[in-house]
């Protein structure tokens, strides 16, 4: 059992390999990239402030992502990076801090590489690696399983500080053979989360989150552990497009997480995901009954007031307000590495979904009054209509004389009966086609390869056409 | 010869005769006429027989002057032609019935002298009657040889019309294995293609795209692939467009292997339907102009030029989905010709037009009021309506569509029925039957039962006759014919068989 469980894990550490070679380059490319976001405005939050919520490499990633993204912020942002990088005596993370630092400041005395330093951590930082690795060694001769399992803990925790996410998954999911309890198993598979989120491979987080749940036994183990596994899950759901799902496991994790899990999310960042993928894939009583009405999400509803008062504004049919809320801090959201790719998506999905709610009470509506009511031009809401209209997403008609929106009557009478003749006449073809097919099978007139031609077949009627006939085809052989 | 001209005129005793009496004193005029020197079915001068019968009264009689004729002197066609081409309009197919040889052979002779001075429209109207009287029970709805020189001869003349009559008689059956030596699938195949393109020519979209399907999905031993199915393909593919619009799928019927041949032959084609199937006027045109030269060749562009003027169809049906009113301006300002050089926009009177010719048509439902402005210039909109749905036109539509179904339904149980009684069918059920080795044997032995097939068969066919009570007429004749060409010589090294 257990040895197939680590040849899983084996490989789901090799395969994240290249994938973590890209999350490594991704950030290095010029910001110039037009591929890259940048937002030039101010966000909301204050960095320091924002920051300060987060521990570990996450703190790291935020830094270096708002670095990249956010060039009013950038030189703040990754000064602060550098400075942490160097404690944790991460070499590549520190190269790639001072790069996207030049772009920004190529006088600031944090700009250029401390080479010395980097000559003298690479040392240390293989110094201590081949130290740990050689007691592991001497433990595993000694065939005890406990200090075995913390030789490979060592040695992970060394690698993760050290950003060599790679080898940290390969040591901690070494340790599984060697764990002795439930709570070992549990630890060791919540790194494993860990390092699979910030090597962005969501599918491993997923199949570790399904691990975990089989070792959960306990209401203790469950209270522990469940708001981290929720997280851990939404987070990888967010990262799928799978909104439904995210946005059910972000609203089921108990508010007693606290700051337990910020080297991941933080409780407002919960409040944010949550909020968002449930407006992006609910309707307005599914909002009310599972949102709005759960007791634990709305702790970290109270957290987030914004995203709070959108959720309201949706629900009691304000859309234009929802949207507008919504529009004000897209900034903040695309300073988030796991919103960023999403926003978009997520904007247009809370749109659609809102001009499809508003329409449903009308039968007739003008556009003047539509694009007020969404705070866009006309031409746009046309335009914007026409699409939805088009993908089959709204079920009306555009009346460009009078500016008006219809619906379409649908006359379900006569729909179940266009579609019944439809499918008796497609049974009929298809009844006939077979009836044929078998006949040329009784009358054994199938294809037949080109060398059976010569004993089965008679001579063909001279004259008669059939030579023309004859050379226009080949019973070819394929 | 009076003996002759007697016995013909004698022929049939009463009008109201029993089949089977109708079938005996048949037989024997048959049989006299048959045993009758050439000198005296020729006749003479002064009493020609076939002068003196009628072509659908005494059609055996004049059947048998004919052939004797013909047989005597090979260049009387010359003469003889137009009273050929009268008998054969008009023939009573249930006198025929015991000497198609002959039937056939006279026929063969007016096909050729039409293939020689160049006139395919005049063997049209005999193969049409020929067709429907020859299988007298089942009509045209078994197939035959001359089912595939009929439509060819339509193609030829391009008479497409005249081919309809019996196009659209859905074959049922196809003759009993070796009973017609001049059908062999690719007279099938051809018959089906050469429908198709009928059909294509008369824009019957839903029936050609049926033919090339059954085309298609034809059965092969092993994974050959015909020619004339690649060429059935391409034209599967345009075809599919015309009806579906910018859905393009192959059909579940299609055996893999075939498919996988002809999409590499029809790659082009392919590309065209994806090409349409993104709607962009752009990528449509650039995909015309590249594929243009090969579906000129393959003799497609035709029909690929209807599916590019569709386009445009197509993409105003769909704005009435969309809009409820639009301004013919901006209608024409829309993208939609793809037959045109690029970006060539139509004039708004001109879409106009299109758009009542559109309507006209039925396609749309829509109303076009002109209006003036304040600047003096008048300004067009079209309304769309939803195209109109009377419950009781659809209702009979339904009734109709349920009698097919409940007809077609009855012949299925009766092929069953048949399949259940034929020889292979029970061989295989005994076998299965024999012992846990039976199941094996069979699959060892499935091809050398296929050589023998003939021999095996002859119970089957009897005994389908039989059950399905047209013993005498088509089956005994080709088991006859059958017989007549098997070797005996194979008969002593399979004593097995030797019943």
């Amino acid at each position: 059992m257990t040895d197939i469980f680590s040849m899983v894990d084996e490989q789901g550490g090799a395969s994240s390999a290249p994938a973590y070679e890209e999350y490594e380059q991704a950030p290095t490319q010029p910001p110039t990239n037009t591929a890259v976001i940048l937002v030039t405005d101010l966000p909301r939050f204050d960095l320091e402030q924002y920051i300060g919520n987060y521990s570990g490499r996450m703190k790291v990633t935020r830094l270096l992502f708002i670095g990249n993204h956010c060039p009013p912020l950038a030189v703040e942002a990754l000064k602060t990076a550098i400075s942490i990088v160097k404690a944790d005596r991460d070499v590549r993370l520190y190269r790639q801090a001072v790069q996207s630092l030049q772009v920004y400041a190529a006088n600031d005395p944090d700009a250029k590489l401390d080479e010395e330093w980097i000559e003298k951590t690479t040392r240390e930082v293989k110094q201590k690696t081949d130290r740990l690795e050689a007691e592991l060694k001497s433990y595993k001769n000694n065939m005890i399983k406990e200090s075995i399992r913390i030789g490979h803990k060592d040695l992970g925790d060394h690698f993760y500080t050290t950003g060599d996410l790679a080898s940290a998954y390969r040591a901690f999911s070494r340790m599984r053979d060697y764990c002795t309890s439930n709570k070992q198993m549990l630890d060791m598979t919540l790194s494993c989360i860990l390092i699979c989120i910030d090597q962005v491979q969501y599918t491993s987080v997923q199949t570790n989150v399904a691990k975990i749940r089989n070792h959960i036994r306990s209401d203790d183990d469950l209270k522990v552990h469940q708001p981290k596994v929720s997280i851990a899950a939404g987070v990888a759901f967010l990262a799928s497009g799978n909104y439904l799902d995210a946005a059910r496991s972000f609203i089921s994790t108990s508010p007693a997480v606290g700051n337990d899990y910020n080297t991941v999310a933080t409780m407002n960042d919960i409040a944010i995901y949550g909020g968002l993928t449930a407006l992006a894939s609910m309707d307005r009583n599914m909002l009310k009954t599972e949102v709005l009405e759960s007791t634990t999400f709305r702790t970290f509803l109270e957290l987030e007031p914004h995203i709070r008062r959108a959720l309201t504004a949706f629900h009691s049919s304000r859309y234009g307000e929802c949207l507008s809320i919504l529009e004000a801090y897209r900034n903040d959201y695309l300073l988030d590495p796991f919103l960023q790719k999403h926003i978009d998506k997520i904007y247009e999905a809370v749109r659609t979904k809102s001009i499809v709610q508003y329409f449903i009470p009308f039968s007739c509506v003008t556009l003047d009054a539509m694009s007020t009511a969404f705070g866009v031009p006309s031409e746009q809401m046309e335009k914007e209509l026409v699409r939805l209209i088009e993908s089959g997403k709204l079920h009306a008609r555009i009346d460009t004389q009078n500016r008006l929106v219809t619906s379409k009557e649908t006359q379900l009478r006569v729909e179940v009966h266009r579609g019944t003749l439809a499918m008796a006449e497609e049974y009929e073809r298809a009844a006939r086609l077979r009836m044929l097919q078998i006949n040329v099978v009784r009358s054994g007139l199938e294809i037949k390869p080109p060398k059976g031609q010569l004993s089965g077949q008679g001579p063909m009627g001279p004259g008669l056409g059939g030579r023309e006939l004859r050379s226009m085809m080949f019973g070819n052989g394929a | 010869m009076e003996r002759f001209i007697g016995s013909v005129l004698a022929f049939p005793a009463s009008p109201d005769l029993t089949p089977a009496e109708y079938n005996k004193d048949l037989k024997t005029l048959n049989d006299i006429l048959s045993k009758l020197s050439a000198q005296a079915l020729v006749g003479t001068r002064d009493s020609d027989p076939l002068e003196l019968l009628d072509n659908r009264a005494n059609s055996l009689g004049i059947l048998y002057a004919f052939f004797a004729r013909l047989s005597v002197d090979k260049n009387e066609i010359h003469q003889l032609w137009p009273k050929l081409i009268d008998f054969f309009s008009e023939f009573d197919g249930r006198q025929i019935k015991f000497s198609k040889d002959q039937l056939l052979a006279v026929l063969k002779v007016l096909l050729q002298f039409c293939d020689a001075c160049n006139k395919p429209i005049l063997a049209l109207k005999p193969l049409e009657h020929t067709i429907t009287q020859l299988n007298y029970s089942t009509g045209a709805r078994t197939f035959s040889s001359l089912h595939t020189k009929f439509v060819k001869k339509c193609l030829d003349a391009r008479s497409y019309r005249a081919a309809l009559p019996i196009l659209d008689i859905d074959i049922e059956e196809f003759p009993v294995k070796g009973s017609d030596k001049d059908v062999s699938y690719r007279e099938v195949l051809q018959y089906f293609l050469y429908g198709a393109m009928i059909y294509m020519a008369t824009k019957k979209w839903r029936r050609a795209s049926d033919f090339l399907q059954f085309v298609l999905s034809y059965p092969a031993i092993g994974t050959t692939v015909s020619q004339i199915q690649v060429d059935a393909f391409k034209k599967f593919v345009l075809v599919t467009l015309m009806l579906e619009g910018r859905n393009f799928q192959l059909p579940k019927t299609i055996p893999q292997s075939t498919a996988r041949a002809c999409r590499i032959v029809g790659r082009p084609y392919e590309a065209f339907a994806t090409a349409y199937a993104t709607g962009n006027p752009d990528i449509l045109r650039r995909e015309a102009a590249l594929v243009k030269e090969v579906f000129q060749t393959d003799g497609n562009w035709g029909i690929a030029e209807q599916c590019l003027e569709n386009f445009r169809r197509l993409g105003i049906k769909a704005l009435t989905s969309t809009y409820s009113t639009l301004s013919i301006e901006a209608i024409a300002s829309r993208d939609l010709d793809v037959l045109g050089s690029r970006a060539s926009t139509i004039s708004p009177e001109e879409l106009e037009r299109y758009i009542l010719d559109m309507i006209d048509r039925k396609e749309i439902k829509a109303s076009l009021s002109h209006s003036s402005t304040n600047d003096g210039s008048t300004s067009c909109m079209v309304s769309f309506h939803d195209l109109p749905a009377s419950e009781t036109d659809i209702l009979k539509d339904l009734e109709a569509q349920i009698a097919r179904t409940v007809q077609i339904t009855n012949q299925a149980r009766q092929l069953d029925k048949k399949l259940g009684l034929s020889k292979e069918w029970i061989n295989f059920t005994s076998k299965k039957r024999g012992g846990p080795g039976g199941a094996n044997d069979h699959v060892d032995q499935g091809f050398e039962e296929m050589d023998d097939y003939p021999i095996q068969g002859r119970g089957g066919i009897i005994d389908m006759a039989a059950i399905a009570g047209m013993v005498g007429g088509v089956e005994t004749q080709g088991f006859q014919d059958y017989m007549g060409a098997y070797d005996p010589a194979d008969d002593d090294m399979q004593p097995d068989y030797d019943d």
